[in-house]
C-alpha cells in the first residue's frame, strides 16, 4: 500500500511553501492572478494536511505498527477513543495536529473573508498565513514526522502503549481545545501583518482581528480549563492548577489575548492605543510559539514536558524573525499608526481599559520572569535558582485581585471623562456592599486579608454585572410586555456583545471566589485505615468497609469502598471507591480518584497503596490501606463559572453567524420573491 | 497625554516590580546537585536537588508516619550519593533509575525533602527497538 498520510504531509507540505513564495511574489508585484494561486494551493495544503492526520488515526485504529510512532503510543488492548486521542498523545502526532491546524484556520479564514481569493489587503493576507501553515508542517516533515516507520525487519505484534494517565476523557479534548486555540492566534497575527505591509490601518483590521481573536480565545479558555479539571480527577493530588511551565505556557498566551480583545475595544471606540494592538496581537500569536518552544526544548524542567529535543530552537528562530517583522511592519506604518485621539483623564472607562492592560501584561512578564528564572537566575548570578507556586500566587495574587477591581468598575464608567459626582451614583451602593463582604471576612479571618479583599471584589462584580442587568431589562420591559426570561434572552442578543462580555465577567467572579476558597480553605490530609477502621478528616469521618481486587481491560485494579459521613451526628454523606490501577503492559501504575460534590465543598479521596508489612498485604480483609484526602470548598463553583465563561463566549460569537445565515437567507428569499 | 500612559506605566510597573521582588527573595531556591551538597559548595534552607533513584534504596513505611527514605545520586551515573527522607505517601512512579526533583534543606548526610515529584515517565519517548541496541552498545 502506498503510504497514503505521509504522501499528503509532503504535499501539505510543498503547495504551502509555493503558497508563501507565490503570495509573497503577488503582493510585491501586485499581481493578483499569482495571489489567487497561492490562496488555492493554501487551502489544497489544509486539505492534505487533513489527510494526513486522519490516516495517521486509521494507522493508529487499525494498529499498523509499522510507523514507531504508532508502536511507541498505542496497544492492541486499548480502548478504541483513546486510540484517537493516541494522535496527539506524543510529540510527533502533536506537531502534525497543530500543522493541520494552523492550516484549517488558515484556509476558513481565506473563504471567509475573501470574495475574490487572494486579492484581501492588497494580496498581503495569504502569504502571512501561509508562513504559519509552512513553518509547522516543515517542523513536522523534518523534524518530527510520525509517519517515521519501525526500523526493524520484523513488525511487532503489539506497541507499548499510551500512559496511563493519558487515558482519560478529558485527553479527547482537551489538547485539541488548547491547540485550537493556540493556532487559532495565527489569523489575527496574519491580519495584523497583512495590515501592516499593505498599509491599509483601516478600523476594519481591527474588526477582523478581534472576531477572530474571540473565536480562539474562547477554545484557549476552554482548553486550559480541561487540562485543570484533567489534572484535578486523574493525578490525584487535589488540585487543578500548580503553576507548572506546561500550564504556564498555556495562560501567557491567553493573558496576552485576553488584555488584546480589551485594548481592541478602546481603538475601536475611540481611536487610541494603535501601536499598542499591532504588539499585543503580535505578541499573543509569538507566545503561543514560544509555549510550543518552552514545553519542547528542555529549557525549563517540567513534571510533564515532552521530550528533550533540539526542535524548540527552530521555534526560537521563528519567533525571532517573526518579531522582526512585525517591527519592521510597524516602521513602515509609524504614521498611520498614531492615536487618532486622547487619553483625556483618568477617570475614564479607556483608563479602566489601560490600567487593565498593564496588569494582564504585567501578570503575563510575572509568569514569563517565574518560568524563565532558571535561566535568568544563572546567567546574571552564575547559580541557578528557582521558583515555584508561592512565588507566582504572591505575585500574580494581588494583581488578579486589582484586576477584579477593574472588572467591576470599568464596563461603568463613562468614555473620556466621568466625574466624582457620576461615579458615586454609580458606585455608592456596590462599594458598600463589597466593602460589608470584605470587613465580615476580615473580622471572620484576620490572619487573611487577601482573601477578604478578594470575595469583597468579586461581590462588587457580581453586583454590578447585576445593576447592569435589571437596568437593560427594566428598558426592554418598558419597550414590550414579555416574561423575565424572554426579556433576558433578548437584551442579551440585541447586543451580544456588551452582554456576552458581562456574562464572562460574572464567570470570572465566580470563579475567582472557588479559587480564592480553595486556595486559602483547603485541609489535605495522609491517612492510614485499616479495613473496618473510621478516621476523621476535617467535618467528615471515612470508614474503610473493604478492599478489593478487580481486573478491568488491560489493567488490574485496587479498589476501596469508602463510607463517607458527618462526624458531628454520623449521619451519612455518600460512599467513594477511590481505585489504584496498575497496567501490566507498560508497568505503570495510575491512581483514580473518587470525588463526592455538592455545592459547598468536595470531597477528594485518593486511594495510595496497601500499608503495613508484605504478608498483611497479602489477605484484603485485614489489611490497611494509606489515602490522600482533601476536602475542596465551593469547588464545583470553578466548574460551573467555567461554564458560564463558555456560555458569555458562545454568545458572543455563535449568534452573529446564525444570524448573518439568517439575514442572507432572508434576503435570498426576499430577491426572489421579489421576481 | 504621553505623560498619562508613562505615569499609569510607571506606577503598575513599580508594584509589579516589588511583588516580584519581595516574592523572588523569599522564595526562591538554589539549585544543587549531589556532589555540590556533598562536597559543601552548597547549603542553605531553600534547596532545589535534582538526582537519579539509586538502585534498591527505596524504604517505604506508611506506619505510624508515610515515610520514605531513599538515595540519589547524580544524572546520569555520579558516584556519591546522599540519603533522602520524605515524609509522605509513596509517589505511583518512584522507582529505582527514576529522575526526582526534590526541594528541602539538607542536613549534612541527610536530604530532608518536603516535596517530592518524579518526573513523568511520558516524558521519556519509548526508545526503538534498534535505537535501543545501537545506545546499549554505546554504553559499553
Amino acid at each position: 500500500m502506498v503510504d497514503i498520510g505521509h504522501f499528503s504531509l509532503i504535499c501539505a507540505w510543498a503547495l504551502a511553501l509555493y503558497a508563501v513564495a507565490a503570495g509573497f511574489a503577488g503582493a510585491l508585484r501586485r499581481r493578483s492572478s499569482v495571489s489567487v494561486s497561492a490562496a488555492n494551493a493554501l487551502n489544497a495544503s489544509a486539505a492534505f494536511s487533513v489527510v494526513s492526520l486522519l490516516s495517521l488515526a486509521a494507522a493508529f485504529v487499525q494498529h499498523d505498527y509499522r510507523y514507531a510512532y504508532v508502536w511507541q503510543h498505542s496497544s492492541n488492548d486499548m480502548h478504541p477513543a483513546y486510540l484517537i486521542s493516541a494522535v496527539w498523545g506524543g510529540m510527533d502526532g502533536s506537531m502534525l495536529l497543530w500543522a493541520a491546524l494552523v492550516a484549517v484556520f488558515s484556509a476558513v479564514c481565506l473563504l471567509r473573508h475573501n470574495s475574490e481569493p487572494g486579492s484581501a489587503y492588497g494580496g498581503w493576507l495569504v502569504p502571512w498565513l501561509s508562513v504559519s501553515t509552512t513553518f509547522f508542517l516543515t517542523v513536522v516533515v523534518f523534524l518530527t514526522n510520525p509517519f517515521r516507520l519501525i526500523p526493524t525487519e520484523i513488525i511487532p505484534l503489539d506497541g507499548k502503549g499510551l500512559n496511563p494517565l493519558l487515558q482519560n476523557p478529558s485527553m479527547l479534548i482537551h489538547p485539541v481545545a488548547l491547540y485550537l486555540g493556540f493556532t487559532g492566534f495565527s489569523v489575527p497575527f496574519a491580519f495584523c501583518m497583512a495590515a501592516l505591509y499593505s498599509g491599509d490601518l483601516s478600523p476594519r483590521w481591527i474588526a477582523y482581528t478581534k472576531r477572530w481573536a474571540l473565536i480562539a480565545w474562547g477554545f484557549l479558555s476552554a482548553g486550559i480549563i480541561l487540562g485543570g479539571n484533567w489534572a484535578y480527577i486523574e493525578l490525584g493530588w487535589g488540585g487543578f492548577w500548580a503553576w507548572d511551565p506546561v500550564e504556564n505556557s498555556s495562560f501567557m498566551p491567553w493573558l496576552l489575548g485576553t488584555a488584546f480583545l480589551h485594548s481592541a475595544l478602546v481603538q475601536q471606540q475611540r481611536g487610541l492605543f494603535k501601536s499598542w494592538n499591532v504588539l499585543l496581537c503580535a505578541a499573543t500569536y509569538l507566545m503561543a510559539v514560544f509555549g510550543t518552544f518552552l514545553t519542547r526544548s528542555g529549557i525549563v524542567q517540567s513534571v510533564h514536558a515532552f521530550a528533550e529535543t533540539d526542535v524548540g530552537w527552530v521555534f526560537l528562530a521563528y519567533i525571532g524573525a517573526l518579531a522582526g517583522f512585525v517591527f519592521l511592519g510597524m516602521w513602515l506604518c509609524r504614521g498611520e499608526l498614531r492615536s487618532s485621539g486622547k487619553l483625556q483623564s483618568y477617570l475614564s472607562r479607556e483608563a479602566a481599559f489601560l490600567f487593565n492592560n498593564l496588569l494582564f501584561l504585567g501578570i503575563c512578564f510575572a509568569t514569563f520572569w517565574g518560568v524563565m528564572f532558571p535561566v535568568f537566575s544563572e546567567a546574571l548570578t552564575g547559580e541557578k535558582s528557582v521558583v515555584g507556586a508561592p512565588f507566582f500566587n504572591r505575585v500574580n495574587g494581588p494583581l488578579f485581585i486589582a484586576l477584579l477591581f477593574l472588572m467591576g468598575a470599568g464596563p461603568l464608567i463613562s468614555w473620556r471623562k466621568s466625574s466624582i459626582r457620576a461615579l458615586k451614583r454609580t458606585f455608592a451602593k456596590p462599594l458598600l456592599f463589597a466593602s460589608l463582604i470584605s470587613v465580615l471576612g476580615f473580622v471572620l479571618d484576620p490572619a487573611r486579608p487577601l482573601a477578604a479583599a478578594a470575595f469583597g471584589l468579586c461581590a462588587f462584580v457580581i453586583v454590578t454585572v447585576g445593576i447592569e442587568f435589571h437596568r437593560a431589562m427594566k428598558v426592554r420591559k418598558e419597550l414590550a410586555s414579555e416574561s423575565a426570561g424572554k426579556r433576558l434572552v433578548s437584551v442579551v442578543r440585541r447586543k451580544p456583545h456588551r452582554y456576552g462580555g458581562f456574562i464572562i465577567h460574572l464567570a470570572v467572579a465566580v470563579m475567582s471566589i472557588a479559587i480564592t476558597a480553595s486556595y486559602v480553605y483547603k485541609t489535605e490530609r495522609d491517612v492510614v485505615v485499616g479495613v473496618g477502621d473510621t478516621v476523621q478528616v476535617g467535618r467528615y469521618n471515612f470508614e474503610l468497609k473493604q478492599l478489593r481486587q478487580v481486573s478491568g481491560r488491560a489493567y488490574n485494579a485496587l479498589i476501596a469502598d469508602v463510607v463517607v459521613s458527618n462526624a458531628s451526628d454520623g449521619t451519612f454523606v455518600a460512599e467513594v471507591y477511590p481505585e489504584r490501577r496498575f497496567y501490566p503492559a507498560s508497568g505503570e501504575s495510575s491512581t483514580e480518584v473518587d470525588i463526592h460534590m455538592d455545592l459547598l465543598r468536595d470531597v477528594y479521596v485518593a486511594l495510595a497503596g496497601l500499608a503495613g508489612t508484605e504478608e498483611s498485604k497479602q489477605d484484603l480483609s485485614a489489611a490497611r490501606a494509606s489515602f490522600k484526602i482533601f476536602i475542596n470548598p465551593l469547588q464545583i463553583w470553578l466548574w460551573f463559572g467555567s461554564l458560564l465563561m463558555l456560555l458569555g463566549w458562545a454568545v458572543i460569537v455563535v449568534p452573529k453567524t446564525v444570524e448573518e445565515k439568517v439575514v442572507k437567507r432572508r434576503s435570498a428569499e426576499a430577491a426572489t420573491a421579489g421576481v | 497625554m504621553a505623560n498619562r500612559y508613562i505615569t499609569a506605566g510607571l506606577i503598575v510597573f513599580s508594584a509589579i516590580a516589588f511583588l516580584m521582588y519581595t516574592a523572588v527573595s523569599e522564595t526562591a531556591k538554589a539549585v544543587v546537585t549531589v556532589d555540590q551538597l556533598v562536597d559543601g559548595r552548597a547549603s542553605g534552607p531553600n534547596l532545589r536537588l535534582g538526582g537519579r533513584v539509586s538502585g534498591d534504596t527505596i524504604v517505604y513505611e506508611a506506619e505510624p508516619r508515610p515515610t520514605l527514605k531513599f538515595a540519589v545520586h547524580d544524572i546520569p551515573d555520579g558516584k556519591t550519593t546522599i540519603n533522602v527522607i520524605y515524609y509522605g505517601l509513596m509517589p505511583d512512579t518512584l522507582k529505582a533509575g527514576r529522575d526526582v526533583i526534590l526541594e528541602g534543606q539538607y542536613h549534612g548526610e541527610l536530604f530532608e525533602a518536603s516535596s517530592l515529584l518524579t518526573q513523568c515517565p511520558s516524558k521519556y519517548e519509548v526508545p526503538l527497538p534498534g535505537e535501543e541496541a545501537e545506545s546499549q552498545k554505546e554504553n559499553l
